[in-house]
């Protein structure tokens, strides 16, 4: 029991930094005021009563949404807006990244919610959970406008965990998906007759789709769909080895890319919170980059926080 | 009942964080918020039971079982020409929410409640070919970035670019269809797929 309970340390404690943390917190404000300024969720709450009608109590409840405010949820937009670039540039960033995961949480489910109460895919999965953890770190002890200045860093435990949860948050968003084919369909999910048959449904009906060619053209070879489809389950299956091996991330990060990428062209879809797997990126690169490009720019963050490093 | 389990599981997340963050960096807190968030996290994938944003994460976990079903809502101009929607005409809604509520709730609508929504949609339609036509930006989703607004799930092409392509009278009439077809069918030939109007309006 005292191996697993220091192995568990280690794995949430080990390898922390402050310019680490502090990047998270800009990559997770930075995506949630792109989605968030790119949708206008405030604006269903003034949507007609019929198309409200088939929301039902306890989901308005969970979320807290009431339709006919829409002058209410203007002003919690507008300051989801304002925590959001609290956190972005580092102005109270645990009070602002408490409250706009709060406030996204609300409005996640805005786009969604006339038919369905669990809104994922929809760009908050990620930032909702990241900011709550933000908020109970400190992650604004370097590259801050209004941190309390410290007299240096905290050990770097401190550092490391809020990673280290969106890590197994984004290791979820692949292995549970291929635990669920099987689950749901079995090993046939990657047969070839399913895959080619998805192929073809997802760019036979919309003349405003975006690409067809490349996904009949997948449909039109049963062994390259077969091949998809098994390939798919193996990486999603295997996903989980990135948490445990530093090496496996030089293949799964790219082949994620990759794979979204192939999604994309074969049947236009697209996922946002692929941009997070920029937290699988540590160490050498984001340590490189804040080395050799950022500091020289900001100053290692002691621009903002003197005394800091 | 899971609607009510996810928001206690969201609340107590919440307390935990919160709790950690006032206790000034005590370790004993913070390793209490990481073990729920562990569980939070990982517990309804292996359960299979949806709690966002505690997600199962059952993303294109099917079979596929013919026929494809879809629905297509498109717009009749004053002069009785039917014509496609640019999909930036429905924001705030967006393209897979609206017509996945067309699909499983029309039918279950009154004929008032449906003139409506379409009387709703309409006006929506005819404020985006209205900008479209003055050169304007097309929906909401785009005000800020334009082009380079955080994508869609399901990506889709604007069709009504500029003036040229934009069509020039006013829309009187939507008219709403489902559409099915099965895949190999439709595979070996193209027409091989059915369209049946389910709606014509607002009255």
């Amino acid at each position: 029991v005292r191996s697993l309970l220091l192995w568990w340390d280690r794995f949430w404690f080990d390898g922390g930094s402050a310019v680490q943390l502090a990047l998270l917190r800009i990559v997770t404000a930075v995506v949630s005021l792109w989605v968030l300024l790119s949708r206008d969720p405030a604006a269903t709450s003034g949507f007609p009563p019929v198309f409200w009608k088939y929301v039902g109590r306890a989901t308005r409840w969970r979320y807290m949404e009431f339709p006919g405010h829409l002058e209410l949820e203007r002003i919690l937009q507008d300051a989801a807006i304002l925590a959001l670039f609290g956190v972005l540039l580092g102005v109270a960033p645990r009070v602002c990244a408490f409250v706009a995961s709060l406030l996204l949480y609300h409005f996640a489910p805005y786009e969604a919610i006339l038919w369905t109460s669990s809104p994922y895919v929809r760009g908050y999965d990620t930032p909702v959970i990241a900011l709550a953890a933000l908020a109970a770190s400190p992650c604004g002890d370097v590259w801050a406008l209004l941190e309390p200045r410290r007299a240096g860093l905290r050990e770097p435990w401190e550092y490391a965990w809020p990673g280290r949860i969106v890590q197994v948050l984004l290791v979820c968003m692949y292995f549970f998906p291929g635990y669920s084919k099987l689950l749901d369909v079995g090993w046939g999910w990657a047969s070839a007759e399913n895959m080619r048959a998805w192929l073809l449904a997802f760019n036979q009906g919309s003349e405003a789709t975006p690409f067809t060619a490349p996904g009949l053209w997948l449909a039109a070879h049963p062994a390259l769909c077969e091949a998809t489809g098994i390939g798919t389950l193996a990486f999603e299956l295997s996903f989980p080895f990135v948490l445990f091996n530093r090496r496996a991330r030089w293949v799964y990060i790219p082949g994620a890319l990759l794979f979204h990428l192939g999604i994309y062209f074969m049947m236009n879809i697209t996922v946002l919170y692929a941009i997070f797997l920029v937290v699988f990126i540590d160490r050498i690169p984001f340590g490189w980059w804040a080395v050799h490009l950022l500091t020289p720019l900001i100053g290692n963050g002691t621009l903002f926080c003197p005394g800091a490093e | 009942m899971m609607e009510r389990a996810s928001a206690l599981l969201f609340a107590a997340f919440v307390s935990f964080a919160a709790i950690a963050a006032l206790s000034g960096g005590k370790k004993q807190r913070i390793r209490w918020f990481i073990a729920f968030s562990a569980v939070a996290i990982v517990g309804p994938g292996i359960l299979h039971r949806e709690a966002w944003p505690f997600s199962r994460w059952q993303l294109f976990a099917y079979r596929y079982h013919p026929p494809v079903e879809g629905v297509t809502v498109r717009a009749v101009d004053a002069a009785g020409i039917e014509r496609d929607i640019d999909r930036r005409a429905w924001e705030p809604f967006s393209n897979l929410d609206l017509h996945t509520w067309i699909k499983l709730h029309w039918k279950d609508l009154s004929g008032e409640e449906r003139d409506t929504a379409a009387r709703y949609l309409l006006d929506l339609v005819n404020r985006a070919r209205d900008d479209a036509l003055a050169g304007r930006q097309v929906g909401v989703y785009g005000r800020y970035f334009g082009t380079f607004a955080a994508p869609l799930h399901f990506v889709f092409r604007p069709i009504w670019l500029d003036a040229a392509s934009t069509p020039p009278l006013r829309f009187a009439v939507l008219r709403i269809y489902h559409d099915s077809w099965d895949v190999e069918e439709r595979a070996r030939d193209s027409r091989n797929w059915h369209r049946e109007l389910i709606y014509e309006g607002p009255k």
